[in-house]
C-alpha cells in the first residue's frame, strides 16, 4: 500500500509540474502542490526503508533488516532511484519557496525542470517498484556509504546543485523579458548564496568522508565525480560575484545570465555523469545506458534551450555602466575570468577522457598531474587578488591607497613564506608560495574586516559597537575569504608536506615514520552489527611525547560481500596520524601497515567550516537587514 | 561608446554545447570494441631510456608494455588482468608521472607483476610512445609495435585480443 501511495504521489507531482509550467495563472499554486507530493513521495520511500519493506525492489537492493537506523534513512537516497527522488524533491522545494516572489516565467521554468526530471524518475527509475515473491532479506547498502558523513553528503550536495536551478530560472525569465536590473539581482542573490553555502558544505563533507573512509590517505583525488561537484562550485562562486556587480552597477548582465545557465547546466551534468554510468570511479552506482540517454536528453533540452534563448535574446541585456580599469568591478571581472578558466580547465580534464572514449579511443585517465599543472597556476593570481579586491571601491580606485592598507599583510605573508622556505620543508618553493598566499589571504581579509570596524584608528573599546552592528555582508566576506585562506594552509599540509610509509609488520614489530614509532601490538577479530572485522592495535610513540594506541580496522560486510578499511586517525593541532591496516601477508604472517603523517589537516576542515559559517551569516543577516 | 552588437557571439555557447552533446550521444549509443586503428599509430618501438627501462630491454620474444600510475583508477581496475597476463608473457611496466611513494604503495597493495619497471616521472617515455593518458598497453616484438590497447584491459579483451595476438606473434 505505501509504495503504491508513493508512486501515486509522484504521478500527481508530475501533473502539478505540468500545470506549473503550462498554466501561468496557476503556476504558484501548482508549485506548492508539486512540493507537497514530492515531499510525500520521499517520506514514503523513507518509511519503506524504515520498516524494511522487502517487497520493494529498491529496499531489497540497498537495505537490510540489520542495518543501523541512520543508514536505513540515508539508504533511501544512497542509491540511484532514491537520490533522483531527493533531487526532484529539493527542486520542487525551491520552486515552492520562490513561487511567491519570483517572475512567473521563472516559476514556470522551475516547473518545466521538475516535469523533465519527474518523467525521468517515472519512466526509467521508479523507486517504488515491487518484487514478488519478496526475498528473505535485502542486499545491504554499499558499505563504503555506511558512514555518518556520507549520510548527509548527498542532501547537502543536492541542495547546492539544485539550488542553482533558481538562478537558472531567473536567468531564463530575464532573457525572455529582455530585462535584468538591480531588483533582479537583489531577488536572485540570496538563492545563489544559499546554493553556494550548501554546495560548499556538501563538498567539504564529501572530502572529509573520502579522507577517513576510503583509507587512501588523501581527501581529494580529482576523480571525475569530485570534479563534477567542483565545476558548479567554481562557476557558482563566479556567479555569486557577478550578481553583486549587477546588483550594484547593472553591469555584466549578459555574462551573469550565461553564468547562471552554465552553473545549473554543470549541476545537471554532474548528475548525468554520476547517474548515467559514463564514469567508472570510486562512486559506486548502478550503470544503465537507457538512463544516460534520458538524462542527456534532459540536459540537451534544458541547456540547449537556454543557450538558444541566450543566442536570440542576450543582446537585449545591454548595459551603460562604465568603470575604470582599477575598480571593484574590474577586480570582480578578473575573479570571474580566473574562476571560469579554472572551471574550463577542470571541465577539459574531466571530459577529455570521456570524449576519447566516445571516439572509441579507449578509457584513459589524465589524473592529478594534469590538474596540478593547469589549475594551480591560475589559482595563484586568483587568491592573490582575493585579498586586495575587497579594498577597491566601485567605479574607480586608487592603487596607492590599497597598497597602503595591505602593507602589513604583505610584510607578514612574505615573512611567513621566507620562514617556510628557510625551514626547508619538502618542496620548499611550492610550500612557501602556498603558505605565503594563505597568510596573505587571511591577513588581508582581516585587514578589510578591521577597516569595517574602524580599526586600528579607533581603540578596540570604541570599535566594539561597530563590530557588533557590522553588516552581515561584511562578516560574510571576511569569513568566506579567510576560510579559503585557512583551507589553503591545510591543503599545503596534506599535499607537499605529507609523509607516507608502508611496511609489513608482524606482531610486536615496529616501524618509524617522521620520528613516530608505530608498534603493531595485536590483531584480533571484532564484530559489528552487520560486519565482521580484523582490528589492529597499534601503539604510537610520538617524538618526546606520551604513547597512545590506535585501532585501524579492516571490515568485511558478508551481505554485500565487500571489504572496507577503517583508518584510525589521531588528530592534534599539529597533524593527523593516519593508519590503515591491510590484509595478512601470506608469506610472512605479517600485516601490511600503511601510515601517513598529515600536518595541518585540521585547518582544512576548519577552513571549510568557516566558509560555510560565512555563507550562513550572510543569509541570516540579509533577513534581519530587511525586517529590522 | 556603444558598439554595434555582434549577435553571432551569443550563438557560440550553443554551438559548443551542441558538439558536446553529439559526442556524448555517440558515446552512449556506440558499441565499445577497441579500435584497431591504433595499431597503426606507431609501428616501431621508439628509442627511449628512462630510469629502470630502455628500448633495449625488451628482447626478441613478444612482450607487453603497460603504462600505469597509482593515481589512475582504471589502472587499478585492470591490474588483476595484467597480473594474469604476466604469468604467461613478459610484461614491462612504465610508471607514468607518479611519485615514489605512490608507486611503492600501488605495487605493494596490488602486487608487482612487472618484469622490469621504467620510471617516467616527467612523461618523456610517454611522449616517445605517443600517449597522452593512461592506462595504455602495447604488444611489442623485435622492435616492432604490434598492437596498442587504450584504457583498462577487460578480462574478455585480454583473452580475445591480447592473448591471441601474443600467441600469433610467438609463432
Amino acid at each position: 500500500m505505501i509504495p503504491e501511495l508513493g508512486h501515486f504521489c509522484l504521478i500527481l507531482a508530475l501533473l502539478c509540474a505540468g500545470v506549473q509550467s503550462f498554466v501561468p495563472q496557476l503556476s504558484a499554486r501548482a508549485a506548492k502542490a508539486q512540493f507537497v507530493f514530492c515531499a510525500a513521495a520521499l517520506l514514503l520511500l523513507v518509511v519503506c526503508y524504515l520498516v524494511s519493506d522487502l517487497s520493494v525492489v529498491n529496499v531489497v537492493k540497498n537495505s537490510h533488516t540489520l542495518k543501523p537506523f541512520l543508514y536505513k534513512i540515508s539508504g533511501a537516497w544512497g542509491n540511484h532511484e532514491g537520490s533522483m527522488l531527493l533531487w526532484v524533491a529539493l527542486l520542487s522545494l525551491y520552486g515552492f519557496l520562490m513561487s511567491g516572489r519570483a517572475p512567473v516565467t521563472a516559476v514556470r521554468t522551475q516547473g518545466l525542470t521538475g516535469f523533465g526530471f519527474l518523467s525521468f524518475i517515472l519512466l526509467t527509475s521508479n523507486p517504488f517498484g515491487r518484487i514478488h515473491p519478496p526475498p528473505v532479506d535485502g542486499n545491504d547498502l554499499n558499505p563504503l556509504l555506511q558512514d555518518p558523513g556520507l549520510a548527509f553528503h548527498p542532501p547537502l550536495l543536492y541542495m547546492g546543485y539544485v539550488g542553482f536551478s533558481v538562478a537558472f530560472s531567473f536567468a531564463i525569465a530575464a532573457l525572455r523579458e529582455g530585462k535584468m536590473d538591480q531588483a533582479w539581482a537583489r531577488a536572485v542573490k540570496p538563492w545563489v548564496l544559499f546554493a553556494w553555502t550548501a554546495l560548499t558544505a556538501g563538498i567539504g563533507l564529501g572530502s572529509w568522508w573520502a579522507y577517513y573512509e576510503l583509507g587512501w590517505g588523501g581527501w581529494w583525488f580529482w576523480d571525475p565525480v569530485e570534479n563534477a561537484s567542483l565545476m558548479p562550485w567554481l562557476l557558482g562562486t563566479a556567479l555569486l560575484h557577478s550578481v553583486m556587480v549587477v546588483k550594484k552597477r547593472e553591469a555584466l548582465k549578459r555574462w551573469t545570465a550565461l553564468l547562471a545557465i552554465l552553473t545549473f547546466s554543470l549541476s545537471m551534468l554532474g548528475t548525468f555523469l554520476v547517474r548515467s554510468g559514463v564514469l567508472t570511479s570510486v562512486h559506486a552506482f548502478a550503470l544503465d545506458p537507457a538512463r544516460g540517454i534520458f538524462i542527456l536528453g534532459l540536459l540537451g533540452f534544458f541547456t540547449g534551450g537556454a543557450l538558444l534563448l541566450y543566442a536570440l535574446r542576450a543582446h537585449l541585456l545591454s548595459s551603460d555602466a562604465t568603470f575604470a580599469p582599477v575598480s571593484r568591478e574590474s577586480s570582480l571581472i578578473l575573479n570571474n575570468l580566473f574562476l571560469a578558466v579554472i572551471a574550463a580547465t577542470v571541465f577539459t580534464g574531466t571530459m577529455y577522457p570521456l570524449v576519447l572514449q566516445a571516439l572509441n579511443a579507449g578509457a584513459i585517465s589524465v589524473g592529478p598531474p594534469y590538474f596540478h599543472r593547469t589549475v594551480l597556476p591560475v589559482a595563484v593570481p586568483l587568491i592573490a587578488l582575493m585579498a586586495a579586491g575587497p579594498f577597491l571601491p566601485w567605479k574607480k580606485a586608487e592603487m596607492r591607497g590599497v597598497a597602503q592598507k595591505l602593507k602589513l599583510s604583505f610584510a607578514v605573508s612574505v615573512c611567513a613564506a621566507l620562514a617556510v622556505f628557510a625551514a626547508a620543508t619538502p618542496h620548499p618553493g611550492f610550500s612557501a608560495l602556498g603558505i605565503g598566499l594563505a597568510v596573505w589571504l587571511v591577513t588581508g581579509t582581516l585587514a578589510k574586516w578591521a577597516a569595517h570596524a574602524g580599526l586600528p584608528e579607533q581603540s578596540l573599546k570604541n570599535a566594539w559597537p561597530r563590530i557588533r552592528h557590522m553588516k552581515a555582508s561584511h562578516w560574510c566576506l571576511a569569513l568566506t575569504h579567510a576560510g579559503l585562506g585557512i583551507a589553503i594552509a591545510g591543503m599545503i599540509g596534506t599535499g607537499p608536506w605529507t609523509q607516507e610509509k608502508l611496511e609489513v609488520l608482524e606482531k610486536g614489530q615496529t616501524m618509524d615514520i617522521a620520528g613516530y614509532a608505530l608498534t603493531l601490538e595485536d590483531v584480533a577479530p571484532a564484530f559489528g552489527p552487520n560486519y565482521r572485522a580484523l582490528r589492529g592495535q597499534v601503539k604510537v610513540t610520538p617524538p618526546g611525547g606520551n604513547d597512545f594506541t590506535l585501532h585501524p580496522e579492516g571490515r568485511y560486510y558478508p551481505v554485500a560481500e565487500k571489504t572496507t578499511v577503517e583508518a584510525a586517525i589521531r588528530t592534534s593541532w599539529r597533524n593527523d596520524i593516519y593508519i590503515v591496516i591491510g590484509e595478512q601477508d601470506s608469506a610472512t604472517e605479517g600485516f601490511a601497515v600503511h601510515a601517513w603523517i598529515h600536518p595541518l589537516v585540521p585547518l582544512l576542515w576548519l577552513g571549510y567550516t568557516v566558509m560555510v559559517l560565512g555563507g550562513l551569516i550572510g543569509l541570516a543577516g540579509r533577513k534581519n537587514e530587511k525586517t529590522g | 561608446m556603444k558598439k554595434p552588437d555582434k549577435k553571432i557571439f551569443y550563438v557560440l555557447p550553443l554551438l559548443f554545447f551542441g558538439i558536446l552533446v553529439l559526442i556524448a550521444a555517440i558515446d552512449l549509443t556506440m558499441d565499445k570494441t577497441p579500435n584497431p586503428y591504433h595499431a597503426n599509430l606507431i609501428k616501431e618501438v621508439p628509442a627511449f631510456d628512462i630510469d629502470g627501462l630502455s628500448d633495449a630491454d625488451f628482447g626478441d620474444a613478444p612482450a607487453v608494455v603497460n603504462f600505469f600510475a597509482s593515481w589512475c583508477t582504471p589502472c587499478v581496475a585492470e591490474h588483476p588482468v595484467i597480473s594474469d597476463l604476466a604469468d604467461e608473457f613478459p610484461v614491462y611496466g612504465i610508471n607514468f608521472m607518479d611519485t615514489d611513494e605512490g608507486r611503492r604503495s600501488f605495487l605493494s597493495r596490488l602486487s608487482d607483476p612487472y618484469r622490469k619497471i621504467g620510471i617516467d616521472a616527467q612523461g618523456i617515455a610517454a611522449a616517445a610512445w605517443g600517449i597522452s593518458g593512461i592506462p595504455v598497453t602495447f604488444i611489442v616484438r623485435k622492435g616492432k609495435v604490434l598492437y596498442r590497447y587504450d584504457g583498462p584491459v577487460t578480462p574478455k579483451d585480454a583473452d580475445s585480443i591480447l592473448r591471441l595476438r601474443l600467441k600469433e606473434a610467438a609463432e
